[in-house]
């Protein structure tokens, strides 16, 4: 018997899927969702965070403070400084915005309350991006001027002329529509497939231990759930790389808009 | 502090641009295989044949990784190895 329930697939085991990311609307409203009230409080707890931050700085940091300054610090020197190099300055403040957002919201996926990180939706991935494109691409025609910005993106560098007509709709697809395009894919995979991972881990051990009978599904189950903290960390330090891969990439489509290519 | 000193010198730190490079070949892989790919499979359907779409995947993948190798070498001061010994990237000014 305790066999034939191991090898027989579980029936009433519903597993995670894409379903479960479609949340019901909050509060009766069909518009305001889970990931838009992380968004938004996450907007605000940016807000206050940098605020207070700003606010109370001495010249002997306290704990708190010397977080603020090493995150900032982070983002000016490892991301904005080294990736755009000179006059770097006037894009701080956005680099510092983007990666705030995207890392709190990256991660509500381990926080206990929430355990949903907002890029998980792909929605949030493709409107970052978005934003993001038309940041660098108006960047770049503010620098270039429309026709001196197409040439900029379209002709690639070191190639022979005769090879243009081949490379040019190349270089513009890659430029244009790929990059920006596997910027937002890679948040939204990287989110939803850790937060499926989790799910995966604790609703099938948690049906393994409470809802079957056998003694070795139940030890299955514990070990599943006790893996699930392992994901957690793993997430962790997934999510915050992710905020930092698309800050950095950020930076970087920002400087090679305004670079010199010869 | 002497790392801090040499990344005040350099334009940019290696491992950043590195990122960006090997984003930007997958990128430029992805975008010649849909671009001629998908010119292939434009041809296949209008000329009712059935060999275009694998022809144009595989050109598709050899111009993103040619655009690549000309970007490095014009870019980055690299040159291909049949050239000597200039492959160090070359110092900024």
């Amino acid at each position: 018997m305790s066999l034939l329930a191991v090898l027989v697939p579980l029936e009433g085991f519903e597993a995670p899927g894409v379903s479960s990311f479609d949340l019901p609307g909050l509060f009766g409203q069909s518009w305001l969702n889970k990931f838009l009230l992380q968004a938004i409080v996450s907007v605000i707890l940016i807000m206050v965070f940098w605020v207070v931050m700003a606010r109370k700085r001495a010249l002997v940091p306290s704990k708190g403070q010397f977080i603020g300054e090493a995150a900032y610090m982070f983002v000016r020197n490892s991301i904005a400084r080294d990736t755009i190099g000179h006059d770097f300055k006037r894009w701080v403040p956005l680099l510092l915005a983007l990666f705030s957002f995207v890392l709190v919201n990256n991660l509500w996926g381990v926080f206990p309350l929430t355990l949903m990180p907002t890029a998980a939706h792909v929605g949030w991935a493709y409107g970052l991006a978005g934003l993001v494109w038309l940041i660098y691409n108006g960047i770049g025609i503010g620098r270039w001027g429309f026709f001196g910005y197409l040439k900029h993106v379209t002709v690639p560098p070191g190639v022979p002329l005769w090879m243009f007509p081949l490379i040019i709709p190349l270089e513009f697809l890659s430029n244009v529509i790929v990059r920006p395009a596997t910027l937002s894919l890679r948040l939204f995979a990287n989110m939803f497939a850790g937060h499926l991972l989790v799910l995966v881990f604790v609703l099938g051990g948690e049906y393994l231990l409470l809802h079957t009978e056998s003694a070795f599904n139940k030890v299955a189950g514990v070990v599943s759930l006790l893996f699930s903290l392992v994901i957690f960390a793993l997430e962790i330090f997934v999510q915050s790389l992710q905020a930092y891969i698309f800050t950095m990439l950020t930076a970087q489509y920002i400087s090679s808009a305004v670079a010199e290519e010869h | 502090m002497t790392q801090e000193v040499q990344r005040d010198q350099g334009r940019s730190a290696p491992d950043s641009t590195a990122m960006d490079q090997g984003m930007r070949a997958l990128s430029y892989l992805i975008s010649g295989v849909l671009l001629y790919g998908g010119l292939g499979w434009v041809g296949d359907h209008f000329l009712h044949t059935h060999f275009l779409v694998p022809i144009g995947i595989v050109l598709g993948a050899a111009f993103g990784i040619y655009t690549m190798i000309r970007r490095l070498i014009a870019t980055e001061g690299l040159a291909p190895p049949a050239d000597g010994a200039a492959t160090m990237k070359e110092g900024d000014q």
